[in-house]
């Protein structure tokens, strides 16, 4: 894994600091007692060790830019191989979270930072000539000629928006480990009051991991669900899940409900092939469906997710009897399933249930 | 329990006060034979005679601060001030004598003085004389501020103001004279900083003063019919408030509105919202709501002048919005 390197906080009261030099190239070799670069701070200029063995893979904050403590200036790879890689992702995005949050947050301090000195300037007039602290301050800056800084514009709807949630709802999610951001993906409206949170499933524990499991189990659904309402959840959750593992998750759910079993595990994959296998999928939250591990155990039901193709259903070739729900251009699902070990009526509740989630989302949360 | 107005509860206070502590007095316009414009004190100069009931001239500041001074040197006098607006005449012997002597005498002086006065709009008499300016003085430490929401409690807070060894302000609101509640004929006192559980509720907490007991106690009923159990608290002293009642009440049903007959901005409903925000916030479940008179000059039009004070409907309404989770736009 490549390595974050952060401006260190070197003082108690520093919140950032100047990068004088780099004492490494990228694509040069480090060793965790290296010195890395010099840092200044309003106290001290200090030789800062790389803290880690690897490839300088890039940097990400010149010498003589100044840095907020906490973000990313520089990225050291494992060996020379993993430093072309994250090298060639230019901006080394593909490290983490980690990276594009302080991306994010540079910026908004870079935009932010003439703000001071200009209003430092604006007040020099009224201070006597020569007034030590007021004269620095004004002399950075040059009054009324000082151009405008814009403001950062308001974070958009995305990764680090804010839900909006009473502090009751707040508090309770809290304690009961529910994701709020899960919530408003399936469907919940803002701001999400305590009775949304009150009700929404408890989230399941993660599953150990085992090996995925093939699509293979005694009851076989085909859906496309390509224009529904689940479709346009999907387009409104951050992160989105898989589609294929978002269908799992509300056909846990109409299993459950149709079925009345404590645990329900579905076999899933889409057209890709990408297969896994979920436990109780409908209780882990839609943002988090992507990191769910592979469940033990057979199981209850497999999908196959046909969105995007033209395919409408397929049957195995061991046959049963084939059961189809379409709505109108929306979605199609097809249960194919063998009468000995799912009922009619069940298979029946079941698939009409699942319609009427990809339907109207809600229900899933219910 | 027999019933009796609010006034007869307030004449019965002071004339039992009177005839156990002979160092009451009381002093203000039109107080004897006139028995005040409400006629809440008839028959009590009859009883104690002039030399204990004491018509004054038109002359507020003159004669509040007599009784500062009465009070400093070991009387207990009984201040009537006509109207609430009247206040601002005699802030300096109230707010910068009463209220700071105890403190600035390091103790040696004390000031056992009842300004009783009234508050309340809807009786068409204008922009000076229909103000509710209890806020006004609950701003000043030394102070304590009563507002009893019926005879019951007009007489228990009486009395202990009566008995209290420091500067106590009671606001009577004037439309509730002739409300009648039931009092017991024996003696009782209302502790100060005594919230009371009008009624209970899951669902939303209305902290109500004075007259807005009544609103609420009708706005309750409405949202009742429709399922919704709202919680009524009487504060009964907004100094001292009694925040423990306020805010398990608010734990408990995670929605708030303050209801008060003050103007809204700067007022009694931002105090008791601002201290539910800080200390039940996690507890909230919506914003708290404040329900005010308008701030405008108390109307003369009586059209207008319903206006600006709040109702049971509005209130009902409030809830309602609150409820649903909707954002909150009204002032």
């Amino acid at each position: 894994m490549p390595h974050d390197v952060l401006m260190p906080q070197l003082g108690m009261a520093q919140d950032a600091g100047l990068i004088v030099a780099w004492h490494k190239a990228p694509g040069e070799a480090v060793a965790a007692d290296d010195v890395l670069m010099e840092v200044e701070t309003d106290k001290a200029t200090m030789e800062v060790p790389a803290g880690r063995d690897g490839v300088l893979a890039l940097i990400r904050a010149e010498a003589g830019t100044e840095v907020p403590v906490g973000d990313v200036i520089a990225i050291i790879a494992a060996d020379a191989a993993e430093a072309a890689r994250v090298a060639d992702t230019k901006d080394g995005a593909s490290t983490g979270s980690a990276a594009s949050v302080a991306d994010a947050s540079k910026a908004a301090s870079v935009a932010e930072a003439p703000a001071p000195a200009e209003k430092s300037a604006g007040h020099a007039p009224s201070a006597p000539v020569g007034n030590g602290a007021s004269g620095a301050a004004a002399s950075t800056g040059n009054g009324a000629s000082a151009p405008a800084v814009p403001r950062p514009a308001a974070p958009a709807a995305g990764a680090d928006r804010r839900i909006l949630a009473s502090p009751k709802a707040r508090r309770a999610a809290a304690e009961r480990g529910i994701d709020l951001a899960a919530l408003v993906a399936a469907g919940a409206t803002e701001p999400i009051l305590y009775e949304t949170v009150r009700t929404a499933p408890e989230p399941a524990a993660t599953p150990a991991p085992a090996a995925a499991a093939a699509v293979a189990a005694a009851s076989i659904l085909t859906a496309d669900a390509g224009r529904s309402a689940f479709d346009a959840l999907l387009a409104d959750a951050d992160p989105a899940p898989p589609r294929a593992r978002a269908l799992a998750a509300f056909a846990a759910g109409a299993w459950r409900a149709a079925t009345g079993a404590a645990s329900v595990t579905v076999g899933c994959a889409d057209l890709a092939g990408s297969p896994a296998s979920l436990a109780d999928a409908d209780r882990a939250g839609l943002t988090r469906l992507a990191d769910l591990a592979d469940a033990d155990g057979p199981a209850d039901l497999a999908l196959v997710d046909l969105t995007g193709s033209r395919l409408t259903h397929y049957r195995p070739a061991a046959g049963g009897t084939t059961l189809t729900i379409t709505g109108g251009e929306a979605f199609a699902l097809s249960l194919a399933f063998d009468e000995a070990r799912l009922p009619l009526p069940l298979a029946a509740r079941f698939l009409d249930d699942l319609a009427r989630r990809l339907e109207d989302p809600i229900r899933q949360l219910l | 329990m027999r019933e009796i107005t609010l006034s007869k509860a307030v004449n019965e206070a002071i004339a039992e006060e009177m005839r156990r502590d002979p160092t009451i007095i009381l002093m203000g316009e039109d107080v004897a034979e006139a028995g005040t414009p409400f006629k809440v004190l008839s028959g009590l100069v009859e009883e104690f005679g002039p030399e204990r009931i004491l018509d004054t001239p038109i002359s507020e500041p003159g004669f509040t601060g007599i009784a500062v001074g009465a009070a400093m040197t070991g009387m207990r006098p009984i201040v009537d001030l006509m109207f609430g607006d009247f206040l601002f005449l005699v802030m300096d012997q109230l707010c910068n004598q009463a209220a700071k002597t105890h403190y600035m005498s390091g103790g040696k002086l004390s000031v056992p003085m009842v300004l009783r006065t009234n508050m309340g709009a809807t009786r068409r008499s204008a922009a000076q004389h229909s103000q509710s300016l209890h806020a006004l003085v609950a701003h000043i430490p030394g102070l304590k501020v009563a507002m009893p929401s019926s005879a019951y409690e007009a007489k228990g807070l009486l009395k202990t103001a009566i008995r209290d060894n420091n500067p106590v302000v009671i606001f009577e609101d004037k439309l509730m004279y002739q409300d009648k509640a039931g009092v017991p004929e024996e003696e009782y006192l209302i502790p100060f900083g005594e919230a009371k559980v009008l009624r209970e509720g899951r669902d939303i907490t209305f902290v109500a003063t004075s007259s807005m007991r009544q609103v609420a106690e009708k706005a309750a009923e409405t949202l009742s019919a429709e399922g919704i159990e709202a919680e009524i608290i009487d504060p009964r002293t907004i100094v001292p408030l009694d925040e423990a009642t306020i805010l398990a009440s608010v734990r408990k049903t995670g929605r708030a509105i303050v209801v008060d007959e003050g103007h809204q901005s700067f007022g009694v409903t931002a105090e008791i919202a601002a201290r539910i925000a800080e200390k039940a916030f996690y507890y909230l479940d919506a914003p708290v709501g404040r329900m005010g008179a308008m701030d405008v000059p108390v109307p003369f039009s009586p059209a207008l002048e319903d206006l600006t004070v709040p109702t049971p409907e509005r209130l009902a309404e409030r809830a309602r919005a609150t409820l649903r989770g909707e954002p909150v736009h009204a002032a």
